[in-house]
C-alpha cells in the first residue's frame, strides 16, 4: 500500500520554480531518502510533505487521504529539524508531549507515552532536564523522540545529523535505522551526506533544479545510474569523466578512443544500443575501478599529484596531461610520493557511456 | 583573550569615570536625605555623612501629601505598564507573523507617533478628555503614558520575536498549535527579556512623566510624584532635605522594578533550542 504519494508537486517562490514536477510513490515503511546538491529543492519538498510550505500545484496524498491543503499537525506527519528545534523552556518530557497536549489528550496517558519513547531513546534520566542542560546527540533524540510520541504515519527528518560530531553521526544514524526497524513506519530523510544516503535508505531520490533524476535502490544508483549527473553525484570520491570517440560498435558494446587516455579501440559496455552511433561520447570510471596492480585491461601512465591517505585507502590525484586530472582509490600505495609516474589499470567491463546530452547508454 | 596592563588601566579609569558619573549624584541625593539640615547646605561639602537623622523621612510622610502621590504614581505607572504589555506583546506579534493588507506601512507608521512634540497634543487631548469626562483622573494618564509607550514597545518587541528561530515555531505548528498557542505558551516565555525591558521602559516612562500630568490633573489629591513633589519643595524657599528624602524614595521602585525583573534581561533563554 501506498503511504506517501506525491503527484506532479510543483513550487514557486516568487517567479522563481523551485519544485518542477516531482512525482513519487512510498510504500508503507518505506525509507525514503532525499539527496541532491544544496538548491536543489530537497528540503523544500520536505516542507511541502510536511505543510510548512504551500504547493502551487500538484497533489500530496498520505495515506490515500489528499492532505495538500490540510494542516500540517492534521496530515498524520511529524517532523525532525537540522536544528532540533526544542523549546528551550520546557523540560524534555514537556517538549515530547506538547503535540499530545494540544491534541487534548490527557496528561496520565500523555506521560505514559513520553515515558515510553523516552525508554526507548534511552532518555529517561532526562526527562526534567532543558534542552541546554543535554548534549547535541541527546537532543536530537529528545526531538526525534517528540516525533515518536505522535505515533505519524510518515516521518519527515530534515537533515537531522548535519549539526552533529562525526563520531555521534554515526551512532545516530544506526540509532535511526534501529528505529525505522522498530516502528516498521514511513520516513523521508533529506541529507546531503551520501553515506547517510547509501546506509538508510530503501530508496534514493536524487534531486536537481526542482526535478527528480533517479529514483531507485542505493546500489542501484551506484551500479546502475541513469546520467551524468547521478553517476557523479553517487559515490565518492566522484567519477573520473572523460569524452571519446566512437569508431565501432558491436552488439552490445561501442569501441571508442579516448583521447585524454592516450586510449584507443577500448570496448565499452551499453545498456541499450540506440539506433544510430553517435560521434562522441561520455565515457565514466568510478576512482575504485582502477587499479595499480596489472590486470587483464587497458593502462594508463600517470603522475602522482596528491595522495589522500584515508588508512585503509588511499586516494590518488594524478594528472596524464596538463589539462586531463583523475583520481584513483588504491588499495595498497603507501610509497607512493607526489611526482612519482606509474601504470594505472582499467577495467573496460566497468566503463559507462553516456550520450552528448547526458542520459545513459 | 589576553589585554595589555596599558589597555586594562584605561578600560579600568574610563568605568570609574562613568561609574563616578552616574552614581555620584545618586550617592549625594541617598548620603543627603539622612544629613542635618546644616550639613547639607554647609560650605565644605562633606562626601560621607557627619550626622544621621530621620527628621526628612518623617516630615515626608508625616506632614506632606507625599505618600497620596506615590500611590497615585504607583497606580498610573503599574497599570500604564501592564496596559502596554497586553496590547504591545499581540500587536507586535501580528506584526511579525500575520500578513495582512498595508502591514509594512502600518509598521512603519506607528512610530510617527513619535514625530509630535508631546506639547503639541496636549490641547487638543485636553479638549478631548473634557468631552469625555476624563478631565482630572487617573485613566486619562494612563491612555496618554500607554499611547506614547506603545509604539516603541511594538517595535522592541517585535525585533524580539524575529530572533526567536523560526523552526522552534514550525514545530509547534506541527505539534498542532495554533498562533495564540504559540504566541502564549511559545514566543511569550522566549522573549521574556524584550517583555522585561519594554515593562521598565513603560514604567520608567509613566513614572517621570509630567507635562501631561501637571496640565490634567487639576485636584491636589489626584497628582502624581513628578507634579506634586515639585509643589512641596516649595515656592519661596527650597527645604533641601525634604527634596533629598522625596527623591530618595522616587527612586525605589524603579530600582525595585530593575532587581525584581531584572533577571529577565538575562540572555541565552533560547539556548539548547537549535544547535
Amino acid at each position: 500500500m501506498a503511504e506517501l504519494v506525491l503527484t506532479d508537486l510543483h513550487k514557486s517562490f516568487g517567479a522563481t520554480e523551485v519544485i518542477r514536477g516531482v512525482s513519487l510513490e512510498a510504500s508503507s515503511g518505506e525509507f525514503i531518502v532525499f539527496v541532491g546538491p544544496s538548491g536543489c529543492g530537497k528540503s523544500t519538498l520536505l516542507r511541502m510533505i510536511a505543510g510548512l510550505e504551500e504547493t502551487t500545484a500538484g497533489k500530496i496524498s498520505i495515506d490515500d487521504r489528499d492532505v495538500t491543503k490540510v494542516d500540517p499537525a492534521k496530515r498524520g506527519i511529524a517532523m525532525v529539524f537540522q536544528t532540533y528545534a526544542l523549546y528551550p523552556h520546557m523540560s524534555v518530557a514537556e517538549n515530547m508531549g506538547f503535540g499530545l497536549e494540544m491534541s487534548g489528550m490527557g496528561k496520565a496517558e500523555r506521560m505514559a507515552k513520553v515515558r515510553q519513547a523516552a525508554a526507548s531513546l534511552h532518555l529517561t534520566d532526562y526527562l526534567d532536564r532543558k534542552p541546554k542542560q543535554l548534549s547535541g546527540g541527546q537532543r536530537q533524540r529528545v526531538a526525534i523522540g517528540r516525533a515518536i510520541v505522535r505515533d505519524p504515519k510518515v516521518f519527515l527528518f530534515d537533515e537531522p545529523l548535519s549539526n552533529l560530531d562525526a563520531e555521534l553521526r554515526v551512532k545516530m544514524r544506526l540509532e535511526i535505522a534501529r528505529l525505522h526497524k522498530d516502528l516498521g513506519a514511513t520516513m523521508v530523510y533529506v541529507t546531503h551526506d551520501q553515506v547517510e544516503a547509501m546506509t538508510l535508505a530503501d530508496k534514493i531520490v536524487v534531486l536537481r533544479d526542482g526535478l527528480v533524476e533517479q529514483i531507485g535502490r542505493p546500489l542501484e544508483l551506484y551500479e546502475n545510474p541513469d546520467n551524468v549527473f547521478v553517476a557523479g553525484f553517487i559515490g565518492s570520491p566522484r567519477m573520473n569523466f572523460f569524452p571519446a570517440t566512437v569508431t565501432g560498435r558491436q552488439e552490445n558494446h561501442f569501441v571508442v578512443d579516448i583521447p585524454a587516455l592516450r586510449l584507443s579501440g577500448v570496448p565499452v559496455r551499453a545498456r541499450a544500443m540506440p539506433e544510430d552511433r553517435p560521434e562522441t561520447i561520455t565515457i565514466g570510471i568510478r576512482p575504485e575501478h582502477l587499479s595499480e596492480a596489472a590486470g587483464s585491461g587497458f593502462s594508463v601512465r600517470v603522475v602522482c599529484q596528491a595522495m589522500e591517505r584515508l588508512g585503509s585507502v588511499s586516494y590518488l590525484h594524478a594528472s596524464l596531461t596538463e589539462e586531463t586530472q583523475i583520481t584513483a582509490e588504491l588499495r595498497d600505495a603507501r610509497d607512493v610520493q607526489p611526482g612519482d609516474a606509474f601504470e594505472l589499470f582499467i577495467e573496460p567491463s566497468r566503463i559507462f557511456a553516456f550520450d552528448a546530452a547526458g542520459a545513459r547508454l | 583573550m589576553r589585554r595589555s596592563l596599558s589597555l586594562n588601566a584605561l578600560l579600568g579609569a574610563s568605568l570609574a569615570f562613568f561609574t563616578a558619573l552616574i552614581g555620584l549624584p545618586f550617592w549625594w541625593v541617598v548620603s543627603g536625605s539622612i544629613k542635618l539640615p546644616q550639613e547639607i547646605i554647609s560650605r565644605l561639602p562633606t562626601m560621607f555623612p557627619q550626622s544621621f537623622t530621620p527628621q526628612h523621612y518623617q516630615k515626608l510622610f508625616q506632614a506632606s501629601d507625599y505618600p497620596v502621590y506615590l500611590i497615585n504614581s504607583l497606580i498610573v505607572a503599574t497599570s500604564t505598564t501592564l496596559v502596554t504589555l497586553v496590547l504591545a506583546i499581540p500587536a507586535a506579534y501580528a506584526f511579525f507573523r500575520l500578513t495582512f493588507p498595508a502591514r509594512g506601512v502600518l509598521y512603519r507608521s506607528i512610530l510617527l507617533a513619535y514625530a509630535f512634540p508631546s506639547i503639541v497634543v496636549l490641547i487638543p487631548l485636553f479638549g478631548l478628555f473634557a468631552k469625555v469626562g476624563l478631565v482630572d483622573r487617573l485613566p486619562s494618564l494612563i491612555i496618554v503614558n500607554v499611547a506614547f509607550a506603545l509604539p516603541f514597545s511594538i517595535w522592541m518587541l517585535r525585533s524580539f520575536l524575529a530572533g526567536v528561530p523560526k523552526e522552534i515555531e514550525e514545530a509547534a505548528v506541527i505539534d498542532g498549535a495554533s498562533t495564540l498557542k504559540i504566541l502564549r505558551r511559545i514566543m511569550i516565555p522566549l522573549i521574556a527579556p524584550g517583555i522585561a525591558a519594554v515593562g521598565i521602559y513603560a514604567f520608567v516612562t509613566a513614572w517621570t512623566e509630567y507635562v501631561f500630568a501637571s496640565v490634567l490633573i487639576l485636584s491636589d489629591a489626584k497628582r502624581t510624584l513628578p507634579v506634586g513633589f515639585s509643589g512641596i519643595i516649595g515656592q519661596y524657599q527650597i527645604d533641601w532635605g525634604l527634596l533629598l528624602a522625596g527623591a530618595t524614595v522616587a527612586i525605589v521602585p524603579v530600582v525595585a522594578l530593575f532587581a525584581l525583573i531584572g533577571r529577565g534581561f538575562v540572555s541565552g533563554l533560547t539556548e539548547g533550542a537549535v544547535k
